[in-house]
């Protein structure tokens, strides 16, 4: 597989519902797993080869490859910047906006991101949920995502007690 | 034959005597009297001849040739076949004639052929040559009919063809004009939709506006995260797919995802998902999220109790840990923390209490520190000691701003075992280092790849020279501010380290273009230069990175003799494909013809500024606006009007601009440069005062990705302004605003409601803004910076 085939070439995925969908190689190799794959395996041009996608379903894909097609040219983060300090909010506009979707979808793209391996798509995504989370409540936490609350009183106020300095 | 002779002679002779002989019948007794004798052949021939001759003369009538021949006798045949006289006559037509006669006869024969023939022959001739003539006459009127017949034919289907086009024509105009009507309407209709939106947004956003100010105006933040949080549980009614419950599918893989998202969180927000339920509270156990933590956010809150509860939990995992600013944590927390012994990177800074004794005891127990950092603290001679015989494996350390420790320290770290391993130094602020204490340090770290010198106005050349004379592997050298460095030193640094990649110096006035020409001789892979206000920089030293194949970052800001023939040397040198930023603030000698050779060259260009570059006109601006990769520009204080930032943003995707200081631009200029920048994400238009609430309007309208927007003293804005930012601009993080003098309380009003990403804002010298819009401003914000005398 060469540079050239690498910026010009195509490749056809198979979703979980049986859609393909097109791609061209300089949009996919954001995903680590088709990057890889394609190297290892060396897969040529105009090669009818489909590659199936088991676990992702043709919305979501499309949505993948959409976030991937405004990503493609950005410029990979160095290493130096794992010194910075994280923030959660440092979340671009544009990837604010592709990701006003139900929790649903949310979850599948988390699940598609995690398993095509890309970076950046996780990335976003998850912090997308942890602002979802941040500065709640465990109470309005529990509403957003619909879960029951299972302690005893007398061991939440437990947990509660250990970290009650940082509510202060 | 005598008498023929002589009637020959006779037959020429007159013509009287030829009648003579014709009418006595002279022949016919001749003949009849011979053959007589030939018949009878009398003995007495003179006898018998006399006789008959008088026989004769009493005979009248005709004389035939046989009258004197017996009926018996055999003479059947005449003697003479056809008579006398026909013998004459024969004799006559025998007659050859002669040869003259033959010529005359043949000449008058020839030549009256010949006139005839050439008669006729010119009568044919004649008669040829009116024929044809006659026939080309009639063949040129045959060809002129022909050819008026073909162009009438030609011209009638012409004229039915022009007719079928012009009928055809008016059928197009036709539809292209209802074609046309129609999209007009259609767009007429589609504007006004998008404006009917926008006013009933406004309307409606204006109606919330006046039922909050009837509320309480204390709790509107409160009122927010009730709306915010009433929103998610609407989400979830339509879709009721829970975390939970979709994580049960794939448990492993889930659990890696959740400890992903968890590791996004901070360590408050953590602690309240352990009190969700008891799967989350497994969840936030998972050892990854208890690798890194940083407190420093929590500043005060984090005391010796706190700390020591956070560290029982993780003290194995831990790998990473920040208190950084933790003012309230004393020895006895240290002791905690030293009780880590997997701790690899430790942030201390800011932290008052921190002392030789206390940090000894820490780096005695966490033998595998690679990072600390003890910035702002009191930490002395006795702690570089304990580093150096303990923690062998340092790479990073920070001592910036430490002004307890001194050369005797590291004099320690030297001569003991030493942390020989150290790549990364931050000395930035240490104003007490003498010259030997950088020779020692060289001395201890052989492998060292950074410094940072910052701010160390004494620094000498010969404290640069000795550590040059020991480190041979600098790669990153921060000078910034050091203003005592000269030509020496730069050389020494420069010939010893030929790895260098980062050479940054600032703020010096002896550094001359000798050292620049040094250093790019010598340091070949050199990919960032910082020479901002190195003022006896010139031409020269540009001129120097020329053959440079690697440079990516120039700054030369405020080095005020270089001039477009410098800048040239480097936009036409060997980096010219590479470079990406191009700092020119305040190099006012340059002109439209550096921006023409930018064009040309630097493809790659990201960020450039021209600040206070002032015979840069609209023209050089378009030019460098055409760079496809062009990400960021600063403009300030260039003489640039609207023309010349129409085409900002047309040919590439800016995030940042900075139009400060750009008085002559109007609302119209704005327009027409947000309408191409939609994904503009910083954007600084303070001291434009020839902007008002229109080309806010806009900015709001077309760039709605907007992070930080800086409006200080852009003096005609008023409430209104606000009103479009709040409503457009929703992720605005950092919003300055000072100097905005009429800006009331209903505009922060706007803004505490609309911008709920808000981190920062600046409202100083605003003076109608009442102390309580401030309060309630910053219970939702976290950084408000204000003029103190608004507050009373």
């Amino acid at each position: 597989m060469t540079e050239a085939t690498l910026t010009s070439g195509q490749i056809k995925l198979e979703s979980s519902d049986g859609e393909t969908v097109t791609v061209p190689l300089n949009v996919i190799k954001l995903s680590a797993t088709i990057k890889t794959m394609i190297e290892d395996l060396g897969i040529e041009e105009d090669n009818d080869d489909v590659v199936p996608l088991p676990n992702v379903t043709h919305v979501i894909l499309n949505k993948v490859i959409f976030w991937c097609d405004h990503h493609k040219d950005d410029i990979q983060p160095s290493e130096d910047d794992d010194n910075k300090e994280k923030r959660v909010d440092d979340i671009d506009p544009w990837d604010k906006e592709f990701l006003k979707v139900d929790q649903g979808t949310l979850f599948e793209l988390i699940q598609a991101a995690n398993y095509l391996d890309i970076k950046g798509l996780l990335d976003v995504t998850c912090k997308t949920v942890a602002n979802m989370i941040r500065g709640k409540t465990p109470e309005e936490i529990r509403k957003t995502f619909n879960i029951k609350n299972d302690f005893t009183p007398e061991e939440e106020e437990q947990i509660r007690k250990e970290n009650a300095w940082c509510e202060e | 034959m005598s008498d023929i002779n002589g009637s020959n002679y006779l037959f020429e002779a007159e013509q009287s005597l030829l009648k003579y002989v014709s009418d006595t019948k002279f022949c016919d007794i001749f003949e009849c009297l011979v053959t007589g004798l030939v018949a009878n052949l009398p003995p007495e021939p003179w006898d018998y001849l006399g006789d008959r001759l008088s026989e004769l003369k009493t005979r009248k009538g005709a004389y035939s040739w046989n009258m004197f021949v017996p009926e018996d006798a055999t003479l059947q045949k005449r003697i003479f076949p056809k008579g006398l006289i026909r013998l004459i006559e024969k004799e006559e037509q025998a007659l050859e004639p002669s040869a003259d006669m033959y010529m005359t006869a043949y000449t008058h024969y020839k030549t009256k052929l010949l006139t005839d023939s050439m008669l006729g022959f010119r009568q044919w001739r004649v008669r040829q040559i009116e024929k044809r003539r006659v026939e080309q006459i009639r063949f040129h009127m045959a060809r002129s009919v022909f050819n008026k017949k073909l162009c009438a034919r030609v011209f009638s289907k012409w004229l039915e063809w022009s007719r079928y086009v012009t009928r055809q024509h008016a059928k197009g105009a036709v539809i292209l004009y209802s074609i046309d009507q129609n999209r007009l309407l259609s767009a007429v209709i589609r504007a006004w939709r998008v404006d009917a939106r926008q006013s009933r947004k406004q309307s409606l956003w204006m109606k919330r506006l006046m039922t909050q100010t009837t509320s309480d105006p204390d709790y509107p933040a409160d009122d927010e995260t009730a709306d915010n949080v009433v929103d998610e549980i609407g989400k979830l009614v339509v879709n009721v797919v829970v975390f939970d419950t979709r994580l049960e599918g794939h448990m492993v893989d889930g659990k890696q995802l959740v400890a992903k998202i968890f590791s996004h969180l901070d360590f408050k927000s953590l602690a309240r998902c352990a009190r969700v339920s008891r799967a989350w509270k497994l969840l936030t156990q998972e050892s990854s999220l208890w690798r890194h933590i940083n407190l420093s956010q929590f500043r005060s809150q984090v005391t010796d109790k706190a700390l020591s509860s956070v560290l029982s939990k993780c003290r194995p995992f831990l790998g990473h840990l920040s208190i950084r600013g933790c003012y309230s944590i004393t020895k006895v927390g240290l002791k905690n923390v030293s009780s880590c012994r997997n701790l690899q990177d430790l942030n201390l800074s800011e932290i008052p209490s921190i002392n030789d004794e206390a940090l000894a005891s820490l780096c005695q127990n966490c033998p595998s520190l690679l990072y600390l950092n003890i910035s702002y603290t009191d930490c002395g001679d006795n702690l570089l000691r304990a580093l150096s015989r303990h923690c062998i494996n340092l790479r990073f350390l920070s001592l910036a701003h430490c002004l307890e420790f001194t050369t005797q320290g590291m004099l320690h770290m030297a001569e003991g075992k030493g942390c020989h391993k150290l790549v990364h130094v931050d000395l930035s602020g240490c104003v007490q280092l003498t010259p030997d204490y950088l020779v020692y340090l060289g001395k201890a770290t052989p492998q060292l790849q950074t410094i940072i010198l910052s701010n160390i106005h004494s620094l000498s050349d010969d404290a640069l020279i000795g550590l040059s004379a020991t480190c041979h592997h600098l790669r990153h050298v921060n000078l910034i501010g050091c203003r005592s460095i000269t030509d020496l030193g730069v050389k020494a640094l420069a010939i010893q380290n030929r790895e260098l990649k980062v050479f940054k110096l600032e703020d010096n006035q002896n550094v001359t273009d000798v050292a620049l020409k040094t250093l790019a001789q010598a340091c070949v892979q050199l990919s960032h230069i910082h020479v901002a206000n190195c003022g006896r920089l010139g031409d020269l030293s540009l001129k120097a990175l020329k053959h440079l194949k690697h440079l990516q970052i120039i700054n030369v800001a405020d080095c005020i003799k270089i001039g477009d023939a410098g800048i040239r040397q480097v936009v036409e040198g060997d980096s010219k494909t590479r470079i990406m930023e191009l700092t020119l603030t305040n190099l006012v000698r340059i002109s439209d013809v550096t921006l023409l050779r930018m064009n040309q060259h630097l493809v790659n260009l990201s960020y450039v500024s021209f600040c206070y570059c002032e015979f840069l006109t609209d023209a050089g601006v378009e030019l460098v606006c055409s760079l496809s990769k062009l990400s960021g520009i600063n403009l300030s204080g260039c003489n640039i009007t609207d023309s010349g930032i129409a085409s900002l943003g047309e040919y590439s995707i800016l995030k940042y601009v900075s139009l400060s200081e750009c008085v002559n631009l109007t609302d119209l200029g704005i327009e027409k440069f947000c309408s191409n920048a939609k994904h503009l994400s910083y954007l600084d238009l303070s001291y434009c005062r020839g902007i008002n609430n229109t080309a806010v309007k806009n900015v709001a309208f077309f760039c709605g990705f907007l992070v930080s927007l800086d409006l200080s003293n852009c003096i005609q804005l008023t409430d209104n302004s606000m009103d479009y930012v709040s409503q457009g601009c929703r992720y605005v993080r950092t919003l300055k605003l000072s100097g905005c003098k009429h800006l009331s309380d209903n505009a922060i009003k706007s803004i505490r409601s609309g911008l709920l990403s808000l981190k920062e804002i600046d409202i100083s010298n605003c003076p109608k803004v009442s102390q309580n819009a401030i309060h309630s401003l910053e219970k939702r914000v976290s950084k408000v910076i204000y003029s103190q005398d608004a507050i009373f």
